[in-house]
């Protein structure tokens, strides 16, 4: 699942505007990656009003220091560090966490859509079960679909790093899934 | 394969890579992994559908404006700190070179006693105050016969004081006679009463 929408040849002009300080090229950025910076945003944090303050703080950062993204590298993944650098800021100096229900979404609302709050409460869920590197390496890849190469140039990590994370990441996930599962005592094993 | 094989396999890889060749077969014909293979995809495919229905709730435009706005306030006030910082690194750095560099050496002081031939040394002093500066100082001797006065200030100044009294502490020339400023009460005019006429002696 790639998040964003915007056609790879908008971006280097858009980038261009914002820099040569044309507020509504900056808008059009931020209206094309707020939703995938929140959600990065969320996954790293755990917490909501985090998420907002950080994904407010990363578009500061952006237009800041858009001055100094080269293109040499990709958007996304520049946007990623911003992210990442001031999430883990923000834990620094987060509040006591919110002691949400782990329940899982499939067991308490077969069937129905699930709400806002639930959604985040399952983002939460999982993000307790998983350290944060094998939390990232999850979201990029299982996720949102990127390949582990592509993960790794965002997070600047060896291909192969990712690769191991990634395997104990489904690990944690899928012993976690299938332990809240009901049914699954009953297998043989 | 056996259960632990296939079990093994969807702890790690994903779940679509389980619908081919031998784990496909596994699961068709073991109902266990087949259950546990669906809730994990369910489950996985929930956790897809709420990652990504998640979004802000403040609306992308105000968070545009309101980073265009911190951005710029953040940079008046990082050129502000850099200003300060100069201006502090500035300070430091003249106050340490006023403390590295020695200062200058005070101006040398001579002392001088002159021996007074006309005025006295009240006169004398007056005559050479204007040229002196604050830290100079003049000494007299009011009950000594002689009329001497010394002087203690800069080679400058001492030269200057010479010079006046050379000029007005001279016997032979007019100037001994110099009148200096000294206060003085005027007397009271009395007007005089007319006096009584004196009648003629018969």
């Amino acid at each position: 699942m790639t998040a964003l929408a915007m056609p790879f040849a908008e971006l280097p002009e858009l980038v261009s505007r914002t820099r040569a300080g044309e507020d509504a090229a900056f808008a059009a950025l931020v209206g094309t990656y707020q939703p995938v910076v929140f959600r990065w945003a969320i996954a790293l944090s755990g917490d909501e009003d985090d998420a907002e303050d950080i994904t407010q703080e990363v578009f500061v950062r952006v237009h800041r220091k858009l001055s100094s993204f080269r293109g040499d590298g990709s958007f996304e993944g520049w946007l990623y560090r911003i992210t990442r650098r001031v999430a883990l800021r923000t834990r620094h100096q987060a509040r006591p966490a919110v002691s949400g229900t782990t329940q899982d979404v499939y067991l308490t609302d077969p069937g129905a859509r699930v709400d806002r709050q639930r959604l985040i409460e399952l983002i939460v869920a999982m993000s307790r079960v998983l350290p944060l590197r094998q939390r990232e390496v999850f979201i990029l890849c299982d996720i949102e679909g990127r390949t582990p190469a592509e993960a790794a140039a965002m997070l600047d990590m060896k291909d192969v790093s990712v690769r191991a994370s990634l395997f104990k990441a489904r690990l944690s996930i899928r012993r976690s899934i299938l332990a809240t599962h009901p049914g699954f005592v009953e297998h043989p094993e | 394969m056996n259960c632990d094989d296939y079990l093994s396999m969807l702890a790690t890889v994903p779940v679509e890579e389980l619908g081919y060749g031998r784990a496909r077969e596994h699961a068709a014909g073991c109902r266990d992994c087949d259950r546990v293979t669906r809730v994990v995809a369910e489950r996985e495919r929930n956790m897809l559908t709420a990652f990504g229905s998640l979004h802000s709730s403040v609306p992308s435009t105000q968070t545009a404006t309101n980073a265009v706005l911190i951005s710029r306030r953040r940079k008046v006030a990082l050129y502000n700190r850099i200003g300060l910082g100069l201006l502090a690194a500035a300070t430091i750095v003249y106050l340490v070179l006023l403390r590295a560099v020695p200062a200058p050496f005070p101006p040398l002081v001579e002392g001088g006693a002159f021996h007074l031939q006309c005025l006295s040394p009240e006169q004398a002093a007056e005559l050479i105050r204007p040229h002196l500066h604050g830290s100079s100082h003049i000494l007299i001797h009011p009950n000594s016969p002689l009329g001497i006065i010394t002087v203690e200030t800069s080679g400058g100044e001492m030269e200057a004081v010479r010079s006046v009294l050379a000029r007005y502490d001279s016997p032979a020339q007019s100037q001994c006679a110099v009148q200096v400023t000294v206060p003085t009460v005027p007397t009271p005019v009395i007007p005089l009463a007319p006096l009584p006429a004196i009648a003629p002696a018969p």
